[in-house]
């Protein structure tokens, strides 16, 4: 959290009027008359110096350069200081129609009606339930809950289709694992991990590519498949 | 067809009697009647009509029928069972998979077309 910078009330030595300024404060004017005065006149044990809580941090790889670097816990966007990237670092959520490509260090919500439009979005989380024409990159997880659509690719850490939701997908996935118990179907999947489809889930492609796979009974998969060989 | 009894046992883990154990191939189909654990090499299919097991040593070059299959070896013309397919670590499958239910462990070599929980 940020430091909150205490205030003290202070009172204007020409019309009396008070206000509130920062305890650091050096001069001021007055909100009433407008004379400026000093804090040393106002301020019988002068200035004094406020310790301020110690701000949180957190840690996050540059998207582009893979620098690690700490940035605030609040802050809503920061520069690599490595490549110079700048960094979005909030939350987006989008409701409608969006142009434009996004890069965020947060969460992207496509919402039921949303369309995003650019080539590419990337942030840490997406939740998809509405549709994208461009490539989406969930580095953390992309997580499907309504009826979308992707008209390209996606890829990112995990992909989980919730139960009752779908996604079309018109181009290659590709993902560190996944947990299918919506639909899913696209031209190829890949996941470099354990893929599960659920007991409600379903999985068609033309490719399907997997460390480990688990059907439970109930999931339907259909496909040409392909296990990668173990690790040495 | 070459015809083959099987155990009493209804589980995998359970006694089942093993199928040519031993270093020796079979040219031609096998039909299993019962639950069986199958070690040898066979030149042909496996029609099991309950659980069958391949061991690491077994290799089909046909397909294996069953109700629920379990592979640790190879099979070359694939795997169709009616209820679930194991495939353990180390197992080769080619052509097929068609289960209604699935557990291919990490690896496993298989390639080929898959299709669980149909019909």
């Amino acid at each position: 959290m940020a430091a909150v910078i205490s205030k003290v009330e202070v009172i204007c030595p020409e019309c009396g009027q008070g206000q509130s300024e920062s305890e650091n404060f050096l001069s001021t004017v007055c909100r009433s008359c407008g004379a400026y005065f000093k804090s040393a006149q106002v301020m019988a044990e002068g200035r004094r110096k406020v310790k301020r809580r110690v701000i949180q941090k957190r840690e996050l790889s540059c998207a582009d350069c893979g620098e690690l670097q700490e940035v605030a816990l609040e802050a809503q966007s920061s520069t690599c200081m490595a490549c110079g990237r700048h960094m979005e670092l909030g939350h987006r959520e989008i409701l409608g129609e969006h142009l434009g490509n996004i890069s965020l260090e947060g969460e992207l919500r496509i919402g039921p009606k949303g369309n995003y439009g650019g080539s590419r979005a990337r942030a840490a989380r997406i939740i998809l339930e509405g549709r994208s024409s461009g490539f989406l990159e969930a580095p953390e997880f992309l997580k499907v809950c309504g009826q979308a659509r992707i008209r390209s690719g996606a890829s990112g850490g995990s992909l989980e289709i919730e139960a009752g939701a779908s996604l079309e997908c018109g181009e290659r996935l590709d993902f560190g694992s996944g947990r299918i118990d919506g639909e899913l179907r696209c031209p190829v999947a890949h996941f470099a991990g354990p893929l599960t489809i659920g007991s409600r889930g379903t999985l068609v492609a033309e490719k399907i590519q997997f460390q480990e796979l688990t059907v439970e009974p109930g999931g339907r998969v259909q496909g040409w498949a392909e296990s990668f060989p173990a690790a040495p | 067809m070459n015809s083959v009894g099987g155990a009493e046992t209804d589980s995998f883990d359970g006694k089942v009697p093993e199928i040519a154990s031993g270093a020796f191939a079979i040219w031609g189909d096998i039909r299993l009647a019962r639950n069986a654990v199958l070690q040898a090499k066979v030149k042909g299919n496996v029609l099991a009509e309950h659980k069958v097991i391949l061991t690491p040593e077994a290799e089909v070059s046909g397909r294996i029928q069953g109700g629920d299959v379990c592979v640790e070896g190879k099979v070359e013309g694939g795997v169709e069972a009616r209820g679930r397919v194991w495939l353990k670590k180390g197992a080769v499958v080619r052509k097929q998979c068609v289960a209604q239910s699935l557990r291919l462990e990490a690896g496993v070599d298989f390639r080929g077309e898959l299709r669980v929980g149909e019909g």
